[in-house]
């Protein structure tokens, strides 16, 4: 046990509350890098699964055109990449009961939720890695013609689909949370114009894809590697893409306490 | 921070339909070990939890050094340390890890996490297991580390579930002493059981909670007194007593005995008030033909029958009445 002297001398009373906050989300994110990174779920579905895809979204690539196919494959990856984390880091841990020790300990549902996106936001990042060899194996080269449009978005989706997955680990039991994270992602694969463009689809489901952030995603990678979109102009996939992201993590924060506590 | 440790105020849980607690007030003063007993489902732990601020009360309060332990969860989680009912630790990491994340996360320093977590390795006697990874220890050992990440960040209040559920004698023992060691410190500390010997060795004043009522406040030892469930006497013979002789010696002490426990032969237990009187007769009886006593135990009740006895009263509510707080009365009891 430490000293009465060290007691005084929690962080919490000398660094500023935001900094203290930050830095037990980064802790926890650290923690779960080390225990995680090599699950099961986390490998499949973050790697080899999109794998997979992306070997056979490069086949249609000739049939296709490169700006339809390539940004697919960098969308799917992410989805994936980015939603594989919360389905081990939140629900392993409700299974195990290691969650408790999160739950007694002095953290707000912001400090939970943005631990456990952060472990989402990096494998989406790996993802978009994992893409981006892919492409440069494929194609033999790499155009990104806007660069900070292209990041921005990038990042901006990695949250979100983490977050989308955090959301749901957390408030799901862990079976519910396989079943309902399968279904968003086959459903934003396929009605974000990622195996079948978009255009391509009947016409009532192209207004579906609509209500998909996937498609405004998929948009907007598009927009920053080539300088072109299908279906929505950059700016308003980049605001769509934003304001589901700001939601979710409002919704996120709010329910997580709530949901681990009876 | 004004108030006792732990203030319960009129608790109330439900789970849909389920009423878990059931208007619960009890307190805990500065540095005192206070046991928590009740059979399984008894709503131990939903207090526990609602003590720690891990539960939104239905209705009611939780006051931890006076501030509100819901409203107000994360001051009150900082110098709260709880050990969950179940193994709990990160199981992918090794026991050190688990206690320097748990530091930080509690918000120390990277250097005072680690600083923190051999300090309390050396005290829960854990150091040939630093570098093993949790899901591997054996389940004593598991909950030697589980305790561990209870008291690392030096909470003033300590809160065990259940500790020593499951695991063997020895294991269970260690636990005990090292809570032993805990006491000294000086700090508040709240135990769950369901066995009444640990909580007796353990504590000083008990709550006993039966379907989520307070059942009895108070100190353990007055329980005995309370229902007054006389002596346990254990009475050995020389050989199996014949059955047509036993049945009439039954007939003949049957007003001495208030419970019997066990009878197999060349053995008698039995509850009595008046052990001495008991054996004056059983000595005569079996003396005139032709057997002889052995050997002699007398004992008081042990815990777990004073234990069964009071929740059959709790059960009952004609012969018994749930008692206010502080001084148990014998109302209905014996
Ligand atoms: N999250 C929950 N949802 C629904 N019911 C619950 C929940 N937690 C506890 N209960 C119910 O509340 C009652 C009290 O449970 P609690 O866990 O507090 O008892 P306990 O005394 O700790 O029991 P045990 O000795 O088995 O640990 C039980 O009937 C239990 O089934
Ligand atoms: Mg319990």
């Amino acid at each position: 046990m430490i000293p009465q002297d060290l007691h005084s001398n929690l962080r919490g009373n000398l660094a500023p509350a935001g900094l203290v906050r930050l830095s037990r989300s980064i802790t926890i994110f650290v923690k779960d890098l080390k225990q995680y990174y090599l699950k099961a779920p986390v490998l499949s579905w973050g790697f080899l699964f999109p794998i997979a895809i992306i070997v056979l979204l490069t086949m249609t690539v000739k049939s296709f055109g490169e700006s339809v196919m390539v940004p697919a494959m960098y969308s799917v990856s992410l989805l994936f990449a980015s939603t594989s984390m919360a389905q081990v880091s939140v629900s392993f841990e409700k299974m195990n009961g290691s969650i408790h020790r999160l739950v007694y300990a002095p953290l707000t549902g912001f400090d939970l939720v943005t631990s456990k996106t952060l472990g989402g936001v990096f494998y989406g990042l790996i993802g978009v890695f994992v893409a981006t060899v892919s492409v440069f194996l494929f194609t033999g080269h790499l155009i990104v013609l806007h660069i900070i449009y292209f990041t921005v978005s990038i990042i901006l989706a990695s949250l979100l689909y983490s977050l989308l997955s955090v959301l749901i680990a957390l408030t799901m039991d862990p079976l519910k949370t396989v079943a309902i994270l399968n279904i968003a992602r086959f459903s934003m694969i396929f009605f974000g114009g990622m195996v079948i463009p978009q255009v391509l689809l009947p016409h009532w489901m192209q207004e579906l894809t609509l209500a998909f952030a996937s498609l405004y995603i998929t948009d907007s990678i598009r927009y920053g590697m080539y300088n072109t979109w299908e279906t929505v102009d950059p700016y308003t996939s980049l605001i769509v893409t934003l304001i589901v992201t700001v939601t979710l993590y409002f919704v996120a924060y709010r329910t997580a306490l709530k949901a681990l506590t009876p | 921070m004004d108030g006792p440790p732990i203030l319960v105020d009129h608790l109330l849980k439900k789970y849909g339909r389920l009423i878990a607690v059931k208007h619960l007030s009890f307190k805990a003063g500065e540095g005192e070990i206070l046991g928590i007993l009740g059979p399984n489902g008894a709503g131990k732990t939903t207090t526990l939890r609602a003590i720690a601020g891990a539960l939104k009360p239905t209705m009611g309060r939780v006051l931890v050094y006076g501030m509100n332990s819901y409203k107000e969860s994360s001051r009150v989680k900082r110098i709260i340390g709880v050990m969950p009912e179940v193994p709990s630790l990160f199981p992918e990491l090794t026991v050190r890890e688990n206690l320097e994340f748990l530091g930080k996360v509690y918000g120390l320093s990277r250097l005072e996490a680690r600083k923190a977590a051999e300090q309390t390795i050396d005290l829960m006697g854990l150091t040939d297991y630093v570098e093993v990874r949790y899901g591997h220890l054996s389940k004593g050992l598991k909950r030697r580390a589980d305790m561990s990440g209870a008291l690392v960040h030096d909470p003033r209040i300590i809160v065990l579930d259940e500790p020593t559920a499951g695991l063997d004698v020895f294991s269970a023992s260690r636990l005990r002493s090292i809570i032993r060691e805990l006491m000294k410190t000086g700090k508040t500390i709240i135990i769950s059981s369901h066995y009444i010997d640990e909580i007796m060795e353990l504590s000083k004043r008990v709550v006993i909670l039966y379907k989520g009522t307070k059942v009895y406040e108070g100190e353990p030892r007055r329980l005995r007194d309370i229902l007054d469930l006389g002596k346990r006497v254990k009475v050995v013979f020389d050989r199996e007593l014949d059955e047509s002789f036993w049945s009439a010696l039954k007939d003949k002490i049957s007003s001495y005995i208030d419970d019997t426990l066990l009878f197999t032969g060349d053995y008698l237990e039995v509850y009595t008030k008046d052990p001495l009187h008991l054996l004056d007769v059983l000595k005569e009886s079996l003396e005139g033909n032709g057997y002889s006593i052995v050997d002699i135990d007398i004992l008081p009740p042990s815990w777990e029958d004073v234990f069964k006895r009071y929740m059959i009263e709790a059960r009952d509510p004609t012969g018994f009445t749930f008692k206010s707080e502080g001084k148990p009365c014998s109302c209905g009891a014996g």
